[in-house]
């Protein structure tokens, strides 16, 4: 059985990678996809959100002939970030700790 | 599939939720297109054009105030047509009903009258009684000693009409106190099995 990665999972993955290196839309999915088990439909509405909350920015680049959009990581996306970062890590300390049976 | 039938239903089944999202979602599905460049195997990649709608209305419903479902509301049109349907059937109803309701406010109106007219007598009875007793007194007292047998008819007298004169207190005592209440609640009840009778046919 595949883990899902739902919710915040995502939120954290997409900052995380978009803090490396601004990015567009299909190359964001793809390098998500390398490592996680995602569809394409569910990184849209991921981005999307990240966008409206402001932990995201956007901007056009002609490419091609084209407008490539790009995201781009906001002050507050970096905040939003490392506050995912302390959590995600707190997480999986507890899960870590429950199979280790280092409960307390 | 080719992309635009692709892009046209995927557009059809945003179809509700706010322009400015919808027109969102399909500029970078545009744009995921032209970055994919083979029309097949993007469409492979991203699945049926409807479940790819769905999960972003799903999104974006999430992050919506809650509705009130439209079922919800329904219930008023149906009790409209359950009134108008109460209301033709009691009008058929109405050659029997009426004649019916009729008797009933007769025979209600007759017992009224009935006790109120036994009221009346008794205390007229009543009424006559005492004026008999005190007329028997007054009698004794300015015939007393002259005649033996007038005396003790007299005396007879006055004693039935006490006699009397209590039962009927009593009885009209009793009538004001359990007759007419009891009366009343009779034709209350009535009234309620009319009413709940009307009622158990609405349902």
């Amino acid at each position: 059985m595949a883990i899902q990665y739902g919710g915040v999972i995502l939120d954290l993955c997409v900052l995380a990678l978009v803090e490396k290196e601004d990015t567009y839309g299909y190359k964001l999915t793809h390098d998500v996809k390398q490592t996680l088990n995602v569809s394409e439909s569910t990184l849209y509405p991921v981005l999307r959100r990240l966008t409206k909350e402001q932990y995201l920015s956007t901007y056009d680049r002609p490419f091609d002939g084209r407008n490539r959009r790009y995201y781009q990581i906001t002050d507050k996306g970096k905040i939003r970030l490392r506050n995912l970062k302390t959590e995600w890590k707190q997480y999986t300390q507890k899960v870590e700790d429950i199979i280790r049976g280092n409960q307390k | 599939m080719t992309r635009q039938e692709y892009i046209q239903i995927v557009q059809n089944n945003l179809s509700g939720m706010d322009p400015k999202d919808v027109s969102d979602a399909l500029i970078y599905l545009n744009e995921y297109f032209d970055e994919g460049g083979n029309e097949e195997k993007v469409i492979e990649e991203l699945g049926s054009p409807e479940k790819y709608a769905a999960i972003i209305r799903a999104d974006f419903m999430v992050n919506m105030p809650p509705r009130i479902p439209s079922q919800a509301l329904q219930k008023k049109p149906t009790s409209v047509w359950k009134t108008i349907g109460v209301f033709v059937l009691g009008l058929c109803a109405l050659p029997i009903a009426l004649p019916l309701l009729l008797v009933v406010l007769c025979f209600v109106f007759t017992a009224v009258i009935f006790m109120l007219c036994m009221l009346f007598a008794l205390v007229m009875v009543l009424v006559a009684v005492g004026i008999s007793f005190f007329a028997c007194i007054y009698q004794l007292v300015v015939t007393l000693g002259s005649d033996m047998f007038v005396t003790m008819f007299l005396l007879g007298m006055l004693l039935a009409m006490f006699g009397a004169g209590v039962l009927l207190g009593l009885c009209v005592v009793w009538m004001i106190r359990k007759g007419f209440p009891a009366l009343a609640r009779g034709i209350s009840k009535l009234y309620q099995k009319l009413r709940n009778r009307g009622e158990k046919n609405e349902i």
